[in-house]
């Protein structure tokens, strides 16, 4: 492809570039970071720094997420190609009954993941920084590590987890106790034993509120 | 005075951006998906978007089924003219009865009324036609006509009938491709069997409704094998018609015909003569461990929202059919 020449160009003359932290904290970033962040990857194309030693300004992310940032693609940079490129792609070996896995989180990133809560908030910095910087896997792990804590969690778990107080969308139906489809209704002969537990319901009718 | 950090804090996962909350819900089943939804009122409006469940659809089950039933399926129709009904079965008789192994008499017995009968002879005609016909047809519904008929094997259909017209397009469609379209041979309201058979109920924990059905002995020596099935309102699409069963010392002399007819679509028959059940006895160690085995008995092409007919045939007179224990028919759709 021609635009890597290009790439390898700007980025080859000097390996490090600096960036800078909304409060204020500046680090220098290799390849391993610029390959994995998108945002920096196409900042640096546009820009002409490569002679700059001005660090770059990432107004959005606080300097203790821009350094786990930077840890994170440090330990990856090799397994880039391993990630698929675009998540849109059909994947033919998935059984499709099933959602997508998240039970795939390495544990080196089970560690890394740990240091972020949800109390404190700092999760979902990260997230957001991954969004912002656009680091996939980045993104990725901190996506299902959500999901792994939704899962099987009822409504009130959820709400207190993630600290959301209840604003009913509607009246009635959609109150977690009076829904519909919380309530054992008519059991479905086609279910196996197996599958009743974990069983999924109509296409619920909060769905009048559409 | 409200503390700004306190604010930021209890606000922050809502103000998480939507196209997150979608990637979240990637990872996530339906029933999480529907509790979450009913967390707050962002959730609940996000979730209860259309954008959602395709994007969803989009995630599980990958471009070309997300192009076939949020764009194509709508948007294109079959121009062929079908003749009424009453006219085709006038054409029965121009099916030349070689057509399938055992004779193209199609009936269901012992039914209240005659119309399963009729319908089932009503696309094999079709079909028939189908397979002898140049045109390319396209996959099409109409949304009314969807809304309608929609079905769900494994989903509460009468909850659903309370909301068809209001559900979201998307949703009643992300429903129905988690939904596992299988119908177990003990289910009395899909299946019909001969009565020259002995079929016996079995316990079966591994089984889809705890039971199967045993093709135990003849009751009459020479009578024919027959069973049909009835799959409701399948979408277009194409379907591998998957049979689960067993065996054990399978005896079926003769042509044992595997079929599916759907109402508008292409049929297919798969054929196995004795030698295949001793093949596949031996192939899945039957004799020793008495595994259940899944078994693809074709695919199936669906172009219109279609009944389709299921039927397990021998009708070859030199011999009892026996050995075989069956417990369902999986429509899975693959394409």
């Amino acid at each position: 492809m021609a635009t890597n020449v290009e790439e390898t160009y700007l980025y080859s003359s000097p390996t490090t570039f600096k960036v800078s932290s909304k409060d204020g904290e500046i680090f220098d970033i290799d390849d391993s970071f610029i390959n994995q962040s998108k945002t920096i990857k196409n900042m640096l194309n546009v820009l002409d720094i490569a002679d700059n030693h001005m660090p770059i300004p990432l107004q959005n992310i606080k300097g203790t997420m821009l350094n786990a940032a930077i840890v994170f693609c440090k330990y990856h940079k090799n397994d880039l190609l391993s990630i698929p490129d675009d998540e849109d792609e059909d994947d033919f070996e998935r059984d499709a009954y099933e959602p997508r896995r998240s039970d795939d989180i390495s544990e080196w990133d089970k560690e890394f993941i740990k240091q972020f809560t949800v109390e404190e908030g700092t999760l979902f910095d990260i997230i957001m920084a991954a969004n912002y910087l656009d680091i996939k896997a980045l993104l990725a792990v901190g996506c299902k590590t959500i999901a792994n804590m939704v899962r099987g969690k009822n409504s009130d778990q959820v709400r207190q987890m993630f600290n959301i107080s209840y604003d009913p969308p509607g009246e009635g139906l959609n109150t977690p106790r009076n829904s519909v489809t919380s309530k054992e209704s008519g059991d479905n002969q086609l279910l196996t034993t197996q599958e009743k537990e974990s069983r999924c319901k109509t296409p619920s009718p909060e769905l009048m509120y559409d | 005075m409200i503390n700004i950090n306190q604010l930021k804090i209890n606000d922050n996962w809502l103000n998480l951006p939507d196209h997150l909350w979608y990637k979240i819900n990637d990872f996530l089943n339906v029933n999480d998906i529907l509790r979450l939804s009913r967390t707050c009122k962002k959730l609940y409006t996000l979730i209860n978007s259309y954008d959602f469940w395709t994007h969803l659809i989009l995630s599980h089950f990958g471009q070309k089924l997300w192009h076939r039933y949020i764009i194509d399926v709508f948007n294109v129709s079959n121009k062929t003219i079908n003749n009424s009904n009453k006219l085709l079965l006038e054409e029965y008789e121009n099916i030349p009865e070689e057509f399938l192994s055992n004779g193209i008499q199609i009936t269901w017995e012992n039914h209240d009324s005659n119309d399963d009968s009729k319908e089932f002879k009503i696309a094999l005609i079709r079909s028939y036609n189908y397979l002898n016909m140049d045109k390319n047809l396209s996959m099409t519904m109409n949304i009314d006509d969807f809304r309608k008929k929609i079905y769900y094997y494994g989903f509460n259909n009468k909850l659903l009938d309370l909301y068809r017209s209001n559900i979201l397009l998307s949703k009643l469609i992300y429903f129905y491709l988690i939904d596992q379209k299988r119908i177990s041979f003990i289910n009395e309201n899909f299946v019909q069997f001969d009565n020259n058979h002995s079929y016996i109920k079995q316990n079966d924990l591994t089984s889809l409704n705890g039971e199967v059905i045993y093709i135990k002995e003849i009751i009459h020596w020479q009578y024919g094998l027959k069973i049909n099935m009835k799959f409701t309102n399948i979408l277009p699409g194409i379907y591998q018609i998957i049979w689960r069963m067993k065996l054990q010392q399978p005896f079926l002399i003769g042509c044992t015909e595997f079929l599916a007819v759907p109402d508008y679509g292409l049929m297919v028959n798969c054929k196995w003569s004795q030698d295949t059940f001793m093949k596949m006895y031996h192939y899945f160690k039957c004799n020793e461990n008495n595994f259940w085995f899944y078994e693809c008995m074709g695919e199936l092409i669906v172009f219109e929202i279609s009944n389709v007919y299921v039927s397990i045939r021998n009708f070859s007179d030199s011999s009892g059919k026996s050995g075989v224990f069956l417990d369902y028919v999986e429509l899975k759709l693959i394409s």
